[in-house]
């Protein structure tokens, strides 16, 4: 009872559940919690309402599209005759009078998917499945239905699109869905605020897995050299390390296969020497030069265009270099070990 | 540690109720116990007093080999007896029981048919032939008369609600219909309601968000909500109680009073239904609570185990007599004449339905 209490709030003002978020912001999430990071969640088909083969079909590819375009670790998803969870696909559907489909998830362990059948009458008019009807315009594609409830599933509520909704492509999760031959009305796999929303709940599902576009991701670079202090003609080894500082779980990942350069300060500003080549250790990128002179150094990340993680760079350190060589001393020269 | 799970996987059978009654152990195949009925024109009234038979309904789709949807079966009955049941068009609805009566509406392709079913006399009274296609009705309160929900044939264009006398005669337009609206896409659904002022609300549906108003049937004046999810009724002081717009459960449930923002019931809420101005709804596996939508006054229902609430509405799928304000749930997985159970006006403890009704 107490817990009960304790999810029943008696008169609050309505919260995520509803509230718009800006577009081109992570879709909103629902309430309810999450399911474990990298969990399998196996479904069946429920004896009272199995689809037919090619409903079957395309909730299979979607399950697939869900597996392969999340790029974070929600769960993913498999088809398994015993298990616990269910997909229905009739004509009795729990979830209110409208809609093509929906999930009931309870977390962490279950959920359900419910179909409506093709031939359904709505009030714009009957309801078409692509995969079911030869495709005529009008129709929905179930693929592209059946993903967005995986991601209702996973934790996505429904994207908030520009009031021209030329965002649209952003999620596929969305309010309401667009038919054959609409724009995105087959779209298979998650749209980059999809993915945003799932990477900020599950986090990123590798260090080398590229942030979201829909949200910049503040980045820490570092530097650290070898020996601030050397001779001329001596070799100094930098290494960088390059992490995340988002919020929750997207706070000090190590970000690997990143493009991380060394530069060097000259009368003009900073200017790159050498692009730091990854090492085995996550995060963590290395490259040595010949220090002829001395000058200060810094590590820098330039937020790539197709990632939503911001440009940082390092403080300065600066390499001493005593000096051996008489007249004009020859350029710093380059090698990366 | 408590978990908060609605359905548990360990028990698939036990728990499947839970999932949204009807949904998951449904054939599609009429059964021995439901033999088709095709009910006889009711006689002419004599004067006599009106046989009223306290009544259940249920409304299964019928979906072909294909996948395709080719009709539903509506089953009626007399409460605590088996029902017969009546094939119908897939484009076809039924609501109440009204003092004993099933409104039935089903279209053929070309007109769409409205009859009252007598329960107790076995008979049927056509109400209304349309040319548009009637989507949804419900029964006026005073039995007087049915509100019809229209669209056109064409088009489907929404064609407003319409007000038909139950003993014939001219139908009378309520309100116009909804404008499209961008924000909601299309209407998927448009859903009667009784309000306990005796207006209509008519809430109108696209894929996830719904927008509702509050008619005045004798006027036509509307008070507009929204954006909301499906709505679960109206309370006495004229507020609107809806799910979120979550497109699924959990969800919360909200109460909308015009102009002013939406307040949180209930924040996680899986099927629930609603009379006077209580909405009971399901608060985790094998529970039941009940929220009294005026004072946030919350109580966890007695004897609910394997109860599950019934929705409301002119697109209702099942229904039983019973008193106003008590709240319709069933038993097990299908809602017939020996499954209903009800929640009574302030109590906690659900109970058979037929010393309620009147």
């Amino acid at each position: 009872m107490k817990r009960l209490l304790a999810i029943l709030l008696a008169v609050l003002v309505l919260g995520t559940a509803s509230a718009p978020t800006l577009a081109h912001g992570p879709d909103p999430i629902l309430t309810g919690g999450l399911f474990a990071q990298n969990k399998v969640l196996q479904y069946r088909w429920t004896s009272s309402g199995t689809p037919p083969l090619d409903m079957k079909l395309a909730i299979h590819a979607a399950r697939d599209d869900s597996n392969a375009s999340r790029k974070s670790k929600s769960p993913s998803f498999d088809y398994d005759g015993g298990a616990s969870n269910v997909v229905y696909y009739g004509a009795d559907v729990p979830c209110g009078t409208n809609g093509l489909a929906c999930f009931r998830r309870d977390t962490p362990d279950w959920f359900g998917l419910w179909f409506r059948p093709n031939g359904t009458r709505f009030d714009w008019g009957t309801l078409r499945w692509c995969e079911l009807s030869g495709a005529p315009d009008g129709c929905y594609d179930a693929e592209n239905i059946a993903l967005d409830e995986f991601g209702h599933v996973l934790v996505l509520a429904h994207h908030a699109n520009f009031s021209d909704a030329s965002d649209y492509r952003d999620a596929v999760v969305q309010t309401f869905s667009r038919t054959k031959p609409r724009a995105a009305y087959n779209a298979h796999v998650f749209g980059r605020c999809d993915v945003a929303a799932l990477q900020q709940a599950y986090d990123i599902l590798t260090y080398s897995t590229l942030h979201s576009t829909c949200f910049d991701v503040p980045t820490v670079v570092t530097l650290a050299v070898s020996d601030s202090s050397v001779s001329s003609g001596s070799m100094v080894t930098f290494t960088a390390t390059l992490t995340s500082a988002g919020d929750g779980r997207l706070s000090n990942n190590p970000m690997s296969g990143r493009t991380v350069v060394l530069q060097q300060r000259t009368s003009t500003g900073w200017t790159d020497v050498l692009t730091l080549a990854g090492t085995s250790t996550a995060g963590q990128y290395r490259g040595s030069l010949t220090a002829r002179a001395t000058h200060d150094y810094r590590s820098l990340f330039r937020g790539p265009s197709n990632e939503g993680a911001e440009t940082d760079g390092s403080p300065a350190i600066t390499v001493f270099v005593s000096s051996t060589c008489t007249g004009t001393c020859p350029q710093s020269s380059v090698s990366v070990r | 540690m408590e978990s908060v799970r609605w359905i548990r996987g360990a028990v698939p059978v036990a728990t499947l109720a839970l999932i949204g009654a009807a949904a998951l152990a449904r054939p599609s195949l009429l059964e021995a116990a439901d033999p088709p009925w095709d009910p006889p024109s009711c006689p002419a009234a004599t004067g006599a007093p009106a046989i009223v038979v306290p009544a259940w309904y249920r409304l299964d789709g019928v979906v072909d080999e294909t996948g395709t949807l080719s009709g539903h079966r509506l089953t009626v009955g007399a409460l605590g007896e088996p029902g017969r049941a009546i094939p119908l068009p897939p484009e076809s609805f039924a609501t109440g029981p009204v003092e004993g009566r099933v409104l039935v509406g089903a279209d053929d392709g070309s007109r769409s048919r409205l009859e009252l079913l007598n329960v107790g006399r076995g008979c049927r009274t056509v109400v209304a032939d349309e040319a548009a296609v009637v989507r949804s009705a419900l029964v006026t309160p005073d039995a007087a008369a049915v509100v019809e929900h229209r669209v056109d044939r064409t088009s489907r264009a929404d064609l407003g609600i319409w007000r038909v006398p139950a003993a014939g005669g001219p139908a009378t337009r309520i309100v116009a219909g909804i404008a499209p609206d961008a924000r909601y896409g299309p209407t998927f659904s448009t859903e009667l309601r009784w309000a306990p002022d005796g207006r209509l609300a008519v809430t109108a549906c696209g894929e996830s968000r719904c927008r509702t108003r509050l008619v005045a049937v004798a006027s036509g004046r509307a008070t507009a909500f929204g954006p909301t999810g499906p709505v679960l009724g109206v309370t006495s002081d004229g507020a609107l109680i809806a799910n979120a717009g979550c497109g699924g459960f959990p969800c919360a449930i909200v109460r909308r009073e015009p102009g002013r923002d939406a307040v949180v019931l209930v924040e996680r809420a899986g099927l629930a239904t609603m009379a006077g101005d209580r909405v009971v709804f399901e608060a985790g596996p094998g529970r039941l609570a009940v929220i009294d939508a005026l004072t946030g006054s919350l109580s966890r229902l007695d004897e609910a185990d394997g109860l599950t609430p019934v929705a409301t509405g002119s697109h209702a799928r099942a229904g039983a007599s019973r008193a106003d304000d008590a709240a319709l749930l069933v038993l097990g997985s299908r809602l017939d004449g020996r499954s209903v159970r009800v929640l009574p006006a302030d109590a906690v403890t659900p109970t058979r339905p037929t010393e309620l009704v009147r």
